[in-house]
């Protein structure tokens, strides 16, 4: 696996295999060997307050009422237009959107970091950072503030990099194949979250066999799922 | 019991504590500060009129209890309004063309505050002027609604462009110039006057009471309107505005052969339909007539259209007359061309080539993918190009159009898909033009006078 130098992304740009769009300033926003990624306007908080607990049993309900309750409930929507802010807290955790959208071509992979400049600030961009051949939209940085005092970010500031790498064996000349909204994440334009029981569900118990939690799955036991 | 002027000053102090309520909410601060600042002037001239009106002057009192009541209307709103329901992107970018032409050309007056909300119902797009604030206010407030459930669907969103003339018809500086369009335009055809109309109608679409003469002159003035309203949309939006007026009118057009009781509020569609090609056509709207290079791309949604308003013509849906269409569409054009960034821009296929290229990759359709096969300097040195909104959403349809007739497309629940796929790639792609337009317009004024401080280009 090599990483692309600031040479290598403009030309993977300029050949419209790589997208990063929009990029307002390349010569800064371009680094040695990374793009800078700015906050979009869409954030998603972990609403805490009438949620006891993450079950991925909840996310097994797939169908009605307390499946997607389950799903939705969780996160709660945000717009941040360009010129207000949003405020993170310490130790808080939050999902936001990258202006950016950004379509990779089959050898290449993103590596999604924070800024160091941001970092040193207690601002860290959590987990998941690496974003798969083929990928196709905007980028959803799990931003956790880990200082002890609140960070104020604003829409359009500079707050992520990403860096591509190249996968050995895969032909440049090869096509992303399949339907792009087919794939996971794929064709995302806000930040929402995953399902962390995919193909797992062979080890989640049905949520009928134990006591519901406080709140939402009262009616899934009832209906017996 | 309350004396009428106790009343209103117990109301004023609640309507008071409702504006200062809506900070609780989570509008964006920029969109309401200028809202608040209003509201607080208002509020004190309202205050400043009933300490100054005594409880006998019952008809002054009257004029204030129906000012405090439009301003707790439109404070209530706030309450209703989250961004997270519609595209903000889009409102903005309407309310940017839309807000000069909405101006009273007074000395004093400010430039309308557009304020956006989402509402219940399937085509409930509506753009609510204010037609005449307190006497104080230089500043009209006008609530444009989307409906919720078509949140990001901005190709439908053109439709909100006919709305717009509606607010443009409650400016009086225009008014008279307006009205002027509009006589020409329904000139010579049978519904040229009140009881010109009633009698097409009874004859065409059944309708069998005539009502007061009141109404019937109120509906008259209503479809004249109505009439006008599709032109100024048309001009305002280009052909996006043709596609949006199908899709979403033909469903609710009444079936022929239903009886009507009275004259309805509105023209038929088809005949609004026959009138919209015709201006179209003069306004040059369908590139593709005639044309085998790169105009081609628009041969499938110029074709729909023209088809669409010939099947009506030719079932003898046509009112309006012809020439007198073509001949108000010219003058409305003149008239809205005053104005800047008010009327549809010139297009430039390369460009639409370019946006429908990248919606065929699944990228919205804007800045990045046009910057591809320049130079790397010529790159890195440009300033990141500005796209009309308007030829973001043509792009959009006319993608739509060539995509629709593909066999795969026939199935509903890809049908369905591919339409919100491309609506959720203009709707970003329109975001992302904004942020565009906030970059070049902060950093022009940084260059200037080395200002830090930053400005909203909207």
């Amino acid at each position: 696996m090599t990483v692309l130098s600031r040479k290598a992304i403009r030309d993977e740009i300029l050949r419209q295999k790589l997208v990063v769009t929009p990029i307002l300033d390349p010569k800064k926003q371009i680094g040695n060997m990374s793009i800078d990624l700015r906050m979009g306007t869409s954030a998603a908080l972990i609403r805490g307050s009438d949620l006891s607990h993450v079950d991925p049993a909840l996310y097994m309900a797939r169908d009605g009422f307390p499946g997607e309750k389950g799903r939705r409930r969780k996160l709660e929507r945000m717009s941040v237009p360009f010129g207000d802010r949003l405020t993170l807290h310490a130790g808080s955790l939050i999902l936001v959107s990258t202006l950016e959208w950004v379509s990779l071509p089959p050898y290449l992979k993103g590596v999604v970091t924070a800024r160091s400049s941001w970092a040193r600030e207690g601002l860290n961009i959590a987990t998941a950072t690496f974003i798969d051949p083929c990928y196709n939209g905007i980028v959803t940085l799990e931003l956790a503030n880990l200082s002890q005092v609140p960070v104020v970010l604003y829409p359009g500031m500079r707050i992520a990099q990403i860096a591509f790498m190249h996968l050995e064996g895969v032909d440049r000349k090869q096509e992303c194949l399949g339907n792009v909204g087919d794939r996971k994440f794929n064709l995302s334009f806000e930040p929402n979250s995953g399902d962390i029981t995919k193909d797992d569900e062979p080890f989640i118990p049905p949520i009928s066999d134990r006591a519901a939690p406080v709140g939402l799955e009262r009616r899934a036991s009832r209906k017996g799922k | 019991m309350f004396s009428p002027k106790d009343y209103l000053l117990v109301e004023w102090a609640n309507v008071r504590r409702n504006l200062q309520e809506t900070l609780r909410f989570r509008y964006s601060e920029s969109h309401i500060r200028d809202f608040y600042a209003e509201c607080e002037e208002r509020l004190d001239y309202i205050k400043k009129n009933l300490d100054a009106t005594s409880t006998k002057e019952t008809s002054d009192l009257r004029e204030i209890a129906l000012s405090l009541d439009n301003l707790a209307h439109l404070i209530a709103r706030v309450e209703r309004s989250h961004l997270e329901e519609f595209s903000w992107p889009f409102g903005d970018a309407l309310a940017h063309v839309a807000k000069h032409i909405c101006t009273e050309q007074l000395a004093l007056q400010r430039e309308p505050l557009f304020f956006f909300a989402a509402e219940g119902g399937i085509n409930s797009y509506a753009i609510r002027p204010e037609k005449q604030g307190p006497s104080a206010v230089d500043q009209k407030i006008f609530s444009v609604i989307f409906p919720r459930s078509l949140k990001d669907h901005v190709l439908l969103h053109a439709i909100l462009a006919h709305e717009v003339g509606h607010a443009a018809y409650a400016t009086d500086s225009i008014l008279h110039d307006l009205q002027r369009i509009c006589e020409t335009l329904i000139a010579g055809s049978p519904v040229a006057t009140p009881n010109g109309m009633f009698a097409w109608c009874k004859n065409n679409i059944g309708v069998v009471n005539k009502g007061s003469s009141g109404v019937v002159a109120e509906r008259h003035a209503s479809w004249t309107e109505e009439f006008y309203c599709d032109l100024f949309g048309l001009i305002l939006c280009g052909p996006s505005y043709l596609c949006a007026f199908q899709s979403m009118l033909e469903p609710m057009a009444l079936p022929k052969g239903t009886a009507s009781q009275f004259v309805p509020s509105h023209p038929p569609f088809e005949c609004r339909m026959i009138a919209l090609v015709e201006a179209a056509t003069e306004l040059g709207f369908f590139y593709s007539r005639d044309r085998k290079d790169k105009e081609s791309l628009a041969r499938t949604f110029d074709a729909a259209l023209i088809d669409k308003a010939s099947n009506l013509r030719a079932a003898g849906h046509s009112l309006l007359i012809s020439r007198n269409v073509r001949k108000a569409t010219r003058e409305l054009m003149a008239l809205m061309g005053r104005f800047d960034d008010l009327v549809f821009p010139p297009l430039d296929f390369e460009l639409i080539q370019k946006l429908d290229r990248a919606l065929e990759r699944n990228i919205p359709p804007t800045e990045g993918i046009v910057a591809g096969g320049k130079r790397i300097r010529q790159w890195e040195d440009r300033v990141p190009d500005r796209i009309d909104f308007r030829h973001i959403l043509y792009a959009g349809w006319v993608h739509w159009s060539n995509k629709r007739k593909l066999p795969i497309y026939k199935e509903v629940d890809s049908m369905e898909k591919l339409f919100s796929t491309i609506n959720r790639l203009c709707s970003h792609a329109i975001l992302q033009q904004q942020s565009i337009g906030w970059w070049i317009h902060n950093l022009s004024r940084k260059s200037h006078d080395g200002s830090v401080e930053k400005g909203n280009p909207r």
